[in-house]
């Protein structure tokens, strides 16, 4: 087995895109997604102050201090754009009122709007006298966070399965350049061939996870969560699901066209109903419950529910899935290896 | 001749059953999956909050406090719908808190208020709470009951009836018909791997007759593809195209058109199949998600970097014409979505003219070079 990790090391050394594909390449595209990615829960509101009042101002400073929402400063003539386009979702206009000698301020939306009525009250509860009992309310301090990794996450499992498929290319071109029974013939067993490889491309999948959670504390990334490990365990263990799919494939598929279908009719649904290209929570129960049955959404389901319960135990159900889902995949990959090598 | 030849490229074409796949399965599928998956995404119905609960601990009885916190307590359920509840172990309800349990515990003390929120994953929800409850928790209670503002009602906003079936009818048909290039560059690259292209170039039609065939065996795609999505979006999902429908097909037309040019360069230039098929894909790919055929484009418009970048995907300036021209809006939206489409058309057009003109030219000297090198053998 060992022969085998120093060889696949050296095919790594000698072909530089590999280790490319493989560590660095997905290592940017994280981080790269992680800014772009914009799928967020955060309601928009556009405020448009008219009012020549400075009590007006009051209004706006209590919108302002509203967290959870991106409020955003628009010019009247836009309002209507903005609101039909959905950049904002709720827009406050605040007036004048010369008979109260005060501003007044209109709640707009299009359809409905969940935080209409959170975004009236707000409104209506601000005091324009601004004689308030200040500094009566005490929030614990909370160390502020960088960008939120949960909005990536679909597509970091997927990528990471996609990754590992250039094992299963690796060892289709070996069988088919008969190099694979130049190594059998070499009384290397099959097992141990399978196994040599897939610890090289598991590692090296790990290190690019590892590679980004390390850059992901270091920029501040909001994890959501109390043990930050939980979420390198979860992809750990997307890795090895990722070569124990690729392995497998490359034992049913003949040829490398035939593992590039694969990829796009098995592996590209599963991440699609997992949430990769929108978000699970919002999808139709019915999809949903396709999404369960894959497992990219045990990975995220293992994450999501350390991001809930704040412990690592809850998620143990899911990892113990997907060791077992591996252990089957690679169980298919050595049989079938051993049946072509025999037959 | 001509239709002898279109006969045969169009069988070529449907014989292959990808290329079915793009033209029928492909588009039903993106235009349906995305209108459900993203229907309530769409429609802002984040379910902001759901199952919403805040506890609170009350360490005095009575006082201004406590009465400022049940009229607070009214105003919050009614307006978000959070249920409020009292509880008696101050260090288990933090502990709950952290377990996703409550938004956060609020204590009423003598001197004003502690609010305690998880310092790991506090929700959307749970920050609008803690903050519309520290705003109120500042007023007197005259304040929080009376209203001081007045919401009046005297601007009128035209109202959308753009839902995801709608929005995603258009902009993932846009997608769709970008995508079906895919074929046409990779039936070009085939000319190329067999050498047949060669025979087009030195042949009278010149390589613009089997050019010419392969764009409009595409554009006979994209015909259907655009009648099997009208006919799924209109009987399906009710999607009404509006008195605008023969702007929108003239706009998805040109897209086709510039879609199909593209796919041509990328099939005449592409170093391998491989590397032709994946540029076509990703090209695709990024145009569709800048465009906002995948994640609604408001969302892209709202991250800073993308609000510039969407601007350079052609899909994006066929997408927003397309959802104004439902919303009967003939603006310059449409302009702009047709200069760009036959702009690029025109650029790509060129750049597949300058290319065959430099291999013709290429050609010609080879040629002349293989008569002298033939001569000379004879010669000597």
């Amino acid at each position: 087995m060992l022969a085998v990790m120093k060889n696949t090391f050296a095919v790594f050394k000698t072909n530089k895109e590999f280790i490319m594909t493989i560590v660095f390449q997905p290592v940017l595209l994280f981080l790269l997604m992680s800014v772009l990615l914009p799928y967020t829960k955060e309601h928009s509101i556009g405020v448009c102050n008219e009012s020549s009042y400075e009590s007006s101002e009051y209004i706006v400073d209590s919108l302002n201090g509203l967290d959870g929402v991106r409020v955003e400063e628009v010019k009247k003539k836009d309002l209507n754009d903005k609101l039909m386009n959905s950049n904002i979702e709720v827009a406050v206009v605040i007036m004048d009122n010369p008979e109260t000698n005060s501003p007044v301020a209109q709640v707009i939306t299009v359809g409905s709007s969940e935080i209409e009525t959170a975004v009236e009250a707000v409104v209506m509860g601000t005091n324009l006298d601004k004689v308030s009992d200040n500094d009566i309310v005490h929030v614990n301090k909370v160390k502020k966070k960088g960008i939120n990794i949960s909005t990536t996450l679909a597509f970091m499992i997927f990528k990471t399965l996609t990754s590992a498929m250039l094992l299963g290319n690796l060892i289709i071109e070996e069988r088919r350049n008969k190099i694979r029974d130049r190594i059998f013939l070499s009384g290397i067993s099959k097992g141990a061939y399978l196994a040599g490889m897939s610890a090289v491309y598991f590692l090296s999948l790990a290190f690019g996870t590892t590679l980004f959670f390390v850059i992901g504390h270091l920029f501040n990334f909001d994890f959501g969560m109390k043990y930050t490990v939980g979420y390198l365990i979860m992809m750990w263990l997307a890795d090895l699901l990722a070569v124990a799919i690729s392995l497998c494939a490359s034992a049913l598929v003949k040829t490398e066209d035939s593992l590039w279908v694969f990829g796009s009719f098995i592996i590209m649904p599963m991440a699609l109903f997992s949430g990769l290209l929108f978000p699970y929570e919002f999808m139709p129960k019915s999809l949903k419950m396709i999404g369960a049955c894959f497992p990219n959404r045990w990975i995220a389901k293992g994450i999501e529910i350390m991001q809930r319960t704040g412990g690592l135990v809850e998620a143990v159900p899911y990892m113990l899935m997907l060791l077992a889902l591996c252990i089957v995949l690679f169980a298919i990959a050595t049989v079938k290896t051993k049946r072509v090598s025999q037959s | 001749m001509f239709f002898e030849l279109m006969k045969k490229e169009l069988k070529v074409y449907f014989s292959n059953k990808v290329n079915w796949a793009f033209v029928v399965v492909i588009p039903l599928l993106f235009i349906g999956l995305f209108s459900v998956a993203l229907k309530d995404y769409i429609g802002a119905d984040y379910g902001t909050f759901d199952d919403g609960k805040e506890f609170y601990y009350l360490n005095v009885e009575d006082g201004k406090y406590v009465d400022r916190l049940n009229v607070i307590i009214e105003r919050l359920t009614e307006s978000t719908g959070v249920c409020f509840e009292r509880v008696y172990d101050i260090e288990q309800a933090k502990k709950d808190v952290e377990k996703s349990k409550a938004y956060g515990v609020i204590t009423v003390n003598a001197d004003g208020y502690d609010y305690y929120r998880s310092p790991y994953n506090e929700t959307e929800g749970g920050k609008l709470i803690r903050t519309m409850f520290v705003e109120m928790a500042q007023n007197e209670i005259e304040n929080i009951k009376n209203y001081p503002i007045v919401v009046s009602n005297n601007i009128e906003v035209k109202v959308s009836d753009v839902d995801s079936y709608a929005y995603y009818t258009f902009t993932a048909l846009a997608f769709t018909l970008m995508m079906l290039s895919v074929g046409v560059s990779l039936s070009i690259y085939d000319e190329r791997e067999h050498q047949t292209i060669i025979r087009y170039r030195i042949s009278k039609g010149g390589i613009w007759g089997m050019l010419g065939l392969k764009m409009v065996v595409g554009m006979i795609a994209g015909a259907m593809q655009l009648l099997l999505s009208f006919a799924f979006s209109t009987f399906v999902l009710g999607v009404k195209w509006g008195g605008k429908i023969g702007w929108m097909l003239l706009l998805l037309m040109l897209h086709n058109i510039f879609a199909i040019l593209m796919a041509v360069v990328l099939g005449l230039k592409g170093k391998n199949k491989a590397i032709s098929q994946d540029m076509v894909f990703l090209i695709t790919m990024l145009s569709a998600y800048l465009g906002g055929s995948v994640t609604p484009v408001y969302l892209l418009e709202n991250v800073p970097v993308l609000k510039l970048l969407v601007k350079i995907s052609p899909l994006y300036w066929t997408n927003q014409a397309l959802i104004s021209l439902y919303n009967d809006i003939l603006d310059k939206k449409t302009l702009y979505s047709a200069l760009i489409s036959t702009g690029l058309a025109l650029i790509m057009f060129i750049i597949i003219t300058v290319g065959e003109k430099k291999k013709r030219v290429v050609m010609i000297v080879k040629e002349t070079d293989d008569k002298k090198d033939k001569k000379e053998e004879v010669a000597a």
